[in-house]
């Protein structure tokens, strides 16, 4: 009996006991991770936590996700040839969520959580300057998004609950959004470091030269968006601009690439003489010694201002880039846009050789013509319904075996010297209605130069009735082909809805009075052309040869760009969870 | 209480300690009778029989040879004797002193012990919904995989897997349906704790189960979070009866069942001829030509000259031929028990081999189980049981090369090898895909899992109806993955290396060339419970069952890679090269602290009365939120039992069960979502580059304290009836299941900028029912059985806070609508003439809405599909508009749920032969194809269906079942994505399970020095109809690529013997 009322008493203990460790079961906390009020007390978290931010920038997979990258690259512009997408052609419809709208957002908390607990921060705030500053810069990164794709958004600069009114706040101005960019590109390059004290380790990350070119491109975007775009796309109800600030923009922005330029730490990338005149194409897969016949390394780039660091270990592009950008063809366009040697566009210069022969307009032209769509052509077809061209800008140096697909991993460009350089002589014409030899021997005249043209100067344009705002513009549309720019230029140029109407087109195929190697003296259709397989058929454009009939590709009719597509729509999921959000003109 | 009835009771409590405690000592004296009890119909012993003494309530249990012996010192007592599954016996002693007692097995099954929650009850007072399953399922089954072969067995148990390859079925358990848009299985417990894991059950060894109850409704709330799902309670096997020695094995061999999904050369050529004759351009791809793909037709092999690809050998290739064939599997299960007087054991081995029918390369799985079960009686009134567990299994894959790119993208016109013996490169100069190649030579990749049990479990009986149980398991599991790539060199025909390398060895970083994970679980489990159990007046049985659980599982994560691999015949990540290293660690922790009771009453088993609860408290909520209640209450009356429907022989029972109970889910939470976590990674920056850390918060900052479990609400509503003395009975139960605090996504603006917490704010009705009958009986020497299952039940999201927006195909959730509700455009005929078609675009706006992809060249032309503009709004669209009275042109076309599951087995024995056939099935399910071969030239670049050829719209046939083929994917995707007619009924009905037997008499076998032999021949899947039209085995799923590896039927044959 003794045995069993011992028994007794020690499971009864049993029982207390396990009561009394309940916290054992039920006190538990996360042992693989700090928990946010641990976190941000040392300089190091503020560094990693805004290392964090460094996926937002456009990469070879654009933040917004997947493949949308090629959406960033001119297919289905005025320059090229590719179909496959529908936003140039005005063929948007309103969704329901649209990553564009929600992912900066995201990035804004992560900045703001970043930011106010900056203000807290016990230490030295010299500690974590720079990394506040790079906070800033993204925050100002993230509402540029905002601003390029939806014009005015509601601007949060604090760290939101669920319950928080600014959930359901309307849209503020453009003007408001642009002015909180300004701001805080302005706290970025303050706190900023300079490029040259950027370490070997660090390189990549965001230099007060990278604060300053996004600035003077914010500022040059805003200024001419507001002198050529004005007030049309602006939402019901929006306020205006609280003063013309649109020569104080230019003027900034003039002072700001100035500054870039002459900082010492940027210079173009020219390789001519080591690569045989593709430094156009190398820069643009420049990896390891193996990228190019030179054995240069993205050591020797000095030309990329802001971008995205890929390698072939640690990061690579992730994307079917050689595959699919030699699909994205250039359209007959931008084959013309090519200057001569002699520094005039091919329809007012004597170098020209016409379209007779496959090849022939290859001859005396600006070398980024080789450099993006490859060496000069002795033999073509249009068989296929395809341009006839050929594109490699982007594509691996020997894909395949250097590179297989999705390897690829050359840096991406977001802002370069070149860009600089034009932004500052498009920003000084706009700004004073005139671009000195000198000023454009400072910018325009460089990028040319290793484009082995002629320089632009006052003369040339006056002797030969060229308008220099246009040679500058074209001379973006030349060396930023497939940059993800193109829109953004067409739209703030105002001329959006022009460029984009036209029917797209490819090779030239004459007829009996222009014979070509497609169709011969009698107009008929040679062995190289299946005319049957181009569905929108043959139209008579303005080529560098004068009016002559090429093969189209995408027909004017299927281009509805609209002045309401300078804008994308709000998301109308968006919309039914804050009615206050004006939808943008155009799509009610 | 009267003063004659607390005499009585003080009595009998002072006998019972006498009887239990001193009997051995002090002994009675007076006369002695002794005995042995067998079986009546097969002679064996019976051991564990009380025999009792109505007078004195004095009494013994039989021992393993089934004798017992008995002293008395009354006159000619009544001798009763008991035993769970036979009928009482009773028999008044005169002056024999040797009693020879044969017990006659109780036939009607709803005397059986039902295994349910904490505790065991007769199957006739059970309130709630259960189903038990008992050993005989797993018997002779050419299944090793335990969840598996429940598949059918009881209604309202869905049991889906998606692939046949052994450690990689897919298995899932579902009971009752959903219960949440955030998924949910059933809670294993095994031997009466939880399992570690989902495999800690898909990997016992299936000779180990005794029984396999599954809780169905609220009944299961005692098990409180986790119960909304239901409940699966496995008991092992224990020792019994004399010493036993039981070996059996199983050899089998697969074959390849249902491969119509599988085009070859021809039929992928006819299917580009037949979608170009519809065409005014023709669109040949990169084959150029009509003349390349007449030749492929016609089976040319030989050089084809291609686009972009030069001149390209292309010749007989079936996939599945080539990487499929007869694979042998096998299986051994050794077991020993006893029970005697004190003690009872039971060891058992078990060793199986499968594999799949890859040929290339092993896939496949080894398991090994070892357990043992033991129990001790320490004294009269303490018994300790424990039980030791070890399963492991090493799960060998090939590491690439059964994904997509098996069939799908590696098309069947490029042999695996090329003249010279060298692996073939698809497309010549691409070369980056070749299945057969990436199995056979490009590496490995292997699981490892051991899992290690012990439990410990002592009862103290503190008095005859008061007992006190503690108990302990501990669960430790070791997994491990390695996974290895080895680079394959692909050549063309002609012997030169591919311009690729094949994609999936490539080795980078985010394909490591090896790759090791480590992961350590364990799982702590501690119960105290007190049991009382009495009965008054002989009419009032009451149960009360109450105590405490407490649990703490633990997982430890470490895993490292190695970038760059090659093989030289030691696999470890040592050898690997130390060029580009990656690590991680990682540590979780969670625990649970319950209250739990339960209280059954019954009055002379016709009145029954349950009530239960449970009170969690977890770890995975905040300080003052980490307790929530869950219970049920339960009442049945039997209505048989009663005076009125005693007189007549129809009937021998009718029972009526009632349930309504609340229960909790525990998915969607996490295990520290109450604080904000801060998440480590890595970003890559810097010339040369090397990763830098990165940190972000989770959910970016935002948190919930106060969302806890869904709270299921369940009632049930059952009728079982038993007629002809229970020849033929039948369970009819219908329940409603109210997840009522379903966690969603409430959607904030995305000015938010981070995820917010999901909140308890949805709410999920099911509605089901399930029916089963079963007729049994024997007819001389013929015994048979016939039993049917069916159930279904439909889902209903009925509160979805926040925005409702979907689009065109199968939605998850949408309010209002059952869960996984397919949403397709209305189609109603095809276009008849160019007019027509000028008319559509001109009537929805050319180029808007969905039109906007059929121009040009895929313009829409007679024999496309019209797409009915179901909202009128003039266009057709994908676009939701919830401000339209009718939002869309999507419709709601029923849901992707299995309806009318069902299982049906027929069995039967005579002498020393028997038969065991199961079928199983679902009666209705809605699937769409999804993929790259939904339909022809969904991709162009991708293998192609075949099974609409000759089903489509051409002018001599305006009425087909399809619209016109087109070699355009945009029209292609115009005239099949997400249209009303390609939704099909996934219906079969499967063979799952055919076994015939035939034991050798005893007469013989005994000569051989065996108790027992028995031969059989025992097949999986032999046989199904299906209503699948395009060839995929309806078991698959609705993906088409990835869906290359064929099911398989299994040939066995088998022993059993018995020592």
């Amino acid at each position: 009996m003794k045995k069993t009322v011992n028994i007794f008493i020690l499971t009864l203990g049993m029982l207390f006991g396990l009561s009394s460790c309940q916290d054992y079961f039920l006190d538990l906390k996360p042992q693989d991770a700090l928990t946010d009020a641990a976190y941000f007390k040392k300089p190091a978290d503020f560094k990693a936590y805004v290392t964090g931010f460094y996926g937002q920038l456009m990469g070879w997979r654009s933040p917004f996700g997947g493949n949308s990258i090629y959406q960033y690259m001119d297919g289905n512009t005025d320059l090229s040839t590719n179909t496959g997408f529908d936003y140039p052609r005005g063929n948007v419809t309103v969704p329901a969520g649209d990553n564009r709208w929600s992912t900066p957002y995201s990035w804004i908390r992560s900045a703001n959580i970043l930011l106010k607990n900056a203000e807290t921060y016990s230490g030295n705030p010299a500690e974590i300057k720079a990394y506040v500053a790079e906070a800033s810069f993204f925050r100002a990164h993230a509402y540029f998004m905002l601003l390029n794709f939806f014009g005015g958004v509601p601007v949060v600069t604090s760290v939101l609950d669920v319950s928080s009114p600014e959930l359901v706040a309307p849209r503020n101005s453009r003007y408001e959004v642009v002015n909180q960019i300004l701001a805080d590109l302005d706290a970025a390059i303050a706190g900023l470091p300079l490029e040259q004290s950027i370490v070997a380790a660090d390189k990549g990350r965001i230099s007060k030269g990278a604060a300053q070119a996004f600035k003077a491109k914010v500022l040059l975007y805003e200024a001419t968006w507001r002198k050529y775009v004005g007030t049309t796309t602006d939402f019901q109800g929006s306020a205006g601009p609280a003063s013309d600030q649109i020569n104080a923009f230019l003027s900034e922005a003039i002072a700001l690439s100035k500054e870039v330029m002459e900082s010492g730490a940027y210079s173009l990338w020219n390789q001519n003489t080591a690569l045989s005149n593709l430094s156009n194409y190398y820069l643009f897969n420049l990896e390891d010694a193996g990228s190019n016949p030179a054995g240069l390394t993205k050591d020797s780039n000095k030309e990329f201002i802001l971008y995205g660091v890929y390698d072939f270990t640690y990061r690579q592009g992730g994307q079917n880039l050689s595959h699919t950008t030699a699909q994205m063809l250039p359209s007959r366009k931008m084959m013309d846009l090519y200057l001569c040697t002699d520094g005039l566009p091919p329809h007012k210069s004597p170098l020209f050789q016409g379209y007779h022969n496959v090849g022939d307009e290859f001859k005396n032209r600006d070398l980024r013509m080789v450099a993006h769509h490859g060496t000069a052509p002795t033999t073509a077809t249009l068989t296929t319904g395809l341009s006839g061209y050929g594109n490699r800008k982007f594509a691996a140096n020997n894909y395949g075996s250097y590179r297989n697909a999705n390897q690829e991993s050359s840096n991406y460009s977001i802002i370069r010297l070149a860009d600089v350089y034009l932004m500052y002589a498009e920003a000084l014409y706009e700004r004073n209605n005139a671009i000195t030899d000198a000023q454009l021997d400072e910018s325009v005249n460089r990028v040319r130069a290793r484009a082995g043209v002629a320089p632009l100067t006052n003369a040339l344009a006056t002797t030969h009735g060229l308008n220099i705002l246009e040679e500058i513009r074209n001379e973006r549309a030349r060396e930023l082909y497939q940059e993800g720019l193109r829109l953004d230029d067409l739209r703030r140029w105002g001329i959006a809805e022009q460029a984009l109407g036209e029917s797209t087109c490819g090779m030239v195929v004459g007829d009996a009075s222009y014979t070509t190697a497609f169709r011969n003296a009698s107009g008929a259709a040679t062995a190289n052309y299946n005319p049957a397989t181009f569905v929108w058929g043959e139209e008579t454009v303005p080529t560098a040869a004068g009016n002559l009939k090429c093969v189209v590709i995408d027909s004017k009719s299927n281009r509805n760009f609209d002045r309401r597509n300078y804008l994308f729509p709000i998301p109308s999921g968006q919309i039914a969870l804050n009615p206050g959000l004006v939808q943008n003109p155009g799509y009610n | 209480m009267n003063q004659s009835l607390f005499k009585k009771l003080r009595t009998l409590l002072a006998i019972s300690l006498a009887v239990l405690w001193f009997l051995p000592v002090s002994g009675q004296t007076g006369r002695v009778i002794t005995g042995k009890i067998t079986d009546k119909e097969t002679g064996e012993p019976i051991a564990g029989a009380t025999v009792k003494l109505a007078e004195t309530g004095g009494g013994t249990i039989s021992d393993a040879n089934g004798s017992f012996e008995l002293r008395y010192a009354v006159a000619n007592p009544t001798l009763s004797v008991s035993i769970i599954g036979y009928e009482n016996y009773s028999y008044k002693i005169g002056s024999e002193s040797r009693l020879d007692i044969r017990l006659q097995a109780k036939t009607g099954e709803l005397d059986e012990i039902v295994v349910v929650a904490y505790g065991v009850q007769k199957k006739v007072t059970v309130t709630g919904a259960v189903e038990q399953i008992g050993s005989k399922t797993f018997e002779s089954r050419a299944v090793t995989n335990v969840g598996l072969a429940l598949q059918g067995q009881t209604p309202g148990l869905l049991v889906t897997r998606n692939s046949p390859r052994p450690g990689n079925e897919g298995i899932a358990l579902q009971i009752r349906g959903a219960t949440s848009v955030n998924g949910g299985s059933p809670l294993i417990v095994i031997d009466g704790v939880p399992g570690l894991n989902w495999s800690a059950l898909q990997q016992m060894n299936p000779d180990d189960v005794e029984s396999i109850s599954i809780l169905k409704d609220g009944s299961a709330a005692i098990y409180g979070s986790r119960a909304a799902n239901g409940v699966v309670l496995v008991t092992t096997k224990k020792g019994k009866g004399k010493v036993q020695v039981d070996y059996s094995n199983n050899l089998r061999f697969t074959t390849n069942g249902i491969t119509g999904y599988a085009t070859d050369m021809k039929q992928y050529a006819t299917v580009w001829l037949e979608a170009n004759k519809e065409e005014q351009i023709p669109n040949w791809w990169g084959y150029i030509s009509r003349e390349n793909m007449e030749r492929m037709q016609q089976g040319v092999e030989g050089i084809y000259p291609t686009q972009f690809w030069g001149d390209l050998f292309i010749g007989n290739s079936n996939r599945i031929d080539e990487m499929f064939a007869r694979r042998y599997s096998h299986q051994h299960n050794l077991s020993i028990s006893n029970r005697g007087e004190n003690s009872g054991y039971r060891l058992s081995l078990g060793y199986a081999d499968n594999k799949g029918n890859l040929a290339t390369a092993y896939d496949g799985q080894k398991q090994y189980n070892l357990r043992f079960n033991h129990d001790y009686k320490l004294s009269k009134s303490v018994l300790l049981e424990s039980s030791m567990t070890v399963q492991n299994s090493n799960t060998s894959t090939p590491s690439s090369g059964l994904d997509g790119t098996l069939f799908a993208n590696d098309m069947p016109f490029f042999p695996a090898k090329n003249p010279y013996g060298q692996w073939n490169a698809n497309f010549g100069n691409v070369g980056n895909r070749n299945a057969a190649a990436a199995t056979a030579d490009g590496g490995r990749d292997d699981q490892f899992r051991t899992l290690y049990r012990l439990d410990l479990k002592g009862t103290l009986n503190i008095t005859s109806n008061l007992s006190f149980e503690a108990m302990g398991s501990l669960q430790n599991e070791d997994f491990r993955r390695e996974r290895y790539v080895n680079p394959v060199q692909l050549y063309d025909w002609y012997g030169n290396k591919s311009n690729e390398a094949l994609q999936s060895t490539v080795q980078n970083s985010g394909n490591p060339g090896y790759q090791t994970w480590s992961n350590s679980s364990f799982y702590q489990f501690y119960s105290a419970m007190l049991n009382y159990k009495n009965t008054f007046a002989d009419s009032h049985n009451l149960v009360v069952v109450a105590g405490i659980n407490a649990e703490k599982s633990q997982n430890k994560n470490l895993s490292g890679s190695r970038v760059n691999f090659s093989d030289n015949g030691v696999y470890d990540l040592n050898v690997a090269s130390t060029d580009v290293v990656f690590n991680s660690g990682g540590k979780s922790q969670r625990g649970f602290y319950s209250y739990l009771a339960r209280v059954n009453y019954d009055f002379r088993e016709k009145y029954l009365f349950e009530v239960l609860g449970r009170r969690d408290g977890s770890s995975m909520f905040d300080t003052g939120y980490k307790f929530k209640n869950f219970g049920n209450i339960s009442l049945g009356w039997v209505f048989s039992n009663e005076s009125l429907l005693q007189d007549q022989r129809l009937l021998s029972l009718g029972k009526l069960r009632l349930s309504s109970g609340v229960s909790g889910n525990n998915v969607g939470i996490g295990n520290y979502d109450y604080v904000s976590t801060v998440n480590n990674g890595t970003t890559a920056l810097g010339y040369p580059t090397a990763l830098q850390p990165n940190s972000g918060l989770a959910a970016n900052g935002l948190i919930s304290r106060d969302r806890t479990w869904e709270r299921v609400y369940q009632k049930n509503i059952a009728v079982d009836l038993g007629f002809l003395n229970n020849r033929l009975t039948t369970t009819f139960d219908y329940f409603v299941k109210d997840n009522k605090g379903m966690l969603v996504n409430v959607n904030y603006p995305s000015v938010l900028g981070g995820s917010a917490p999901k909140t308890n704010s949805g709410h999920l009705n099911v509605k089901g029912w399930e029916f089963i009958a079963t007729w049994k009986d024997k007819v001389k020497d013929l015994s048979y059985n016939v039993s049917f299952n069916i159930s279904d039940n439909r889902t209903l999201l009925k509160d979805m806070e926040g925005a409702d927006t979907y689009g065109a195909g199968r939605t998850a959730a949408v309010n209002g609508y059952p869960l996984n509700s397919w949403f397709l455009y209305q189609t109603n005929s095809y276009f008849a003439s160019p007019e027509e078609v000028n008319a559509y675009y001109a009537a929805y706006g050319q180029t808007a809405g969905l039109l906007s992809g059929v121009q040009g060249t895929n313009a829409l032309r007679p024999g496309d599909i019209k797409v009915i503009d179901v909202n009128g709004d003039g266009v057709v669209s994908n676009v939701f508009d919830a401000s339209k009275s009718t939002p869309a042109d999507f419709v709601y076309m029923g849901d992707n749920a299995p309806h009318f599951v069902f299982g049906t087995n027929l069995s039967a024995s005579w002498k020393g032969f028997d038969f065991n056939a199961f079928f199983q099935g679902v009666g209705k399910q809605y699937i769409m194809r999804s993929g790259w071969m939904a339909y022809p030239f969904a991709t162009v670049y991708t293998n192609q269906p075949y099974s609409f050829i000759g089903k489509t719209w051409t002018e001599d046939n305006p009425n087909a079942e399809y619209p016109r083929l087109t070699s355009y994917v945009n029209r292609a995707n115009w005239n099949y994505a997400n249209k009303d007619f390609m939704l099909q009924n996934n219906r079969y009905l499967r063979l799952k399970t055919l076994i015939v037997g035939y034991t050798v008499p005893k007469s013989l076998s005994r000569k051989a020095g065996l108790d027992r032999l028995r031969l059989y021949f025992s097949g999986n899947d032999l046989w199904e109809i299906t209503s699948v039209k395009d060839g995929y085995d309806p078991e698959t799923g609705e993906t088409s690529q990835n869906s290359g590896y064929p099911f398989y039927r299994t040939w066995s044959f088998g022993l059993n013997i018995g020592l």
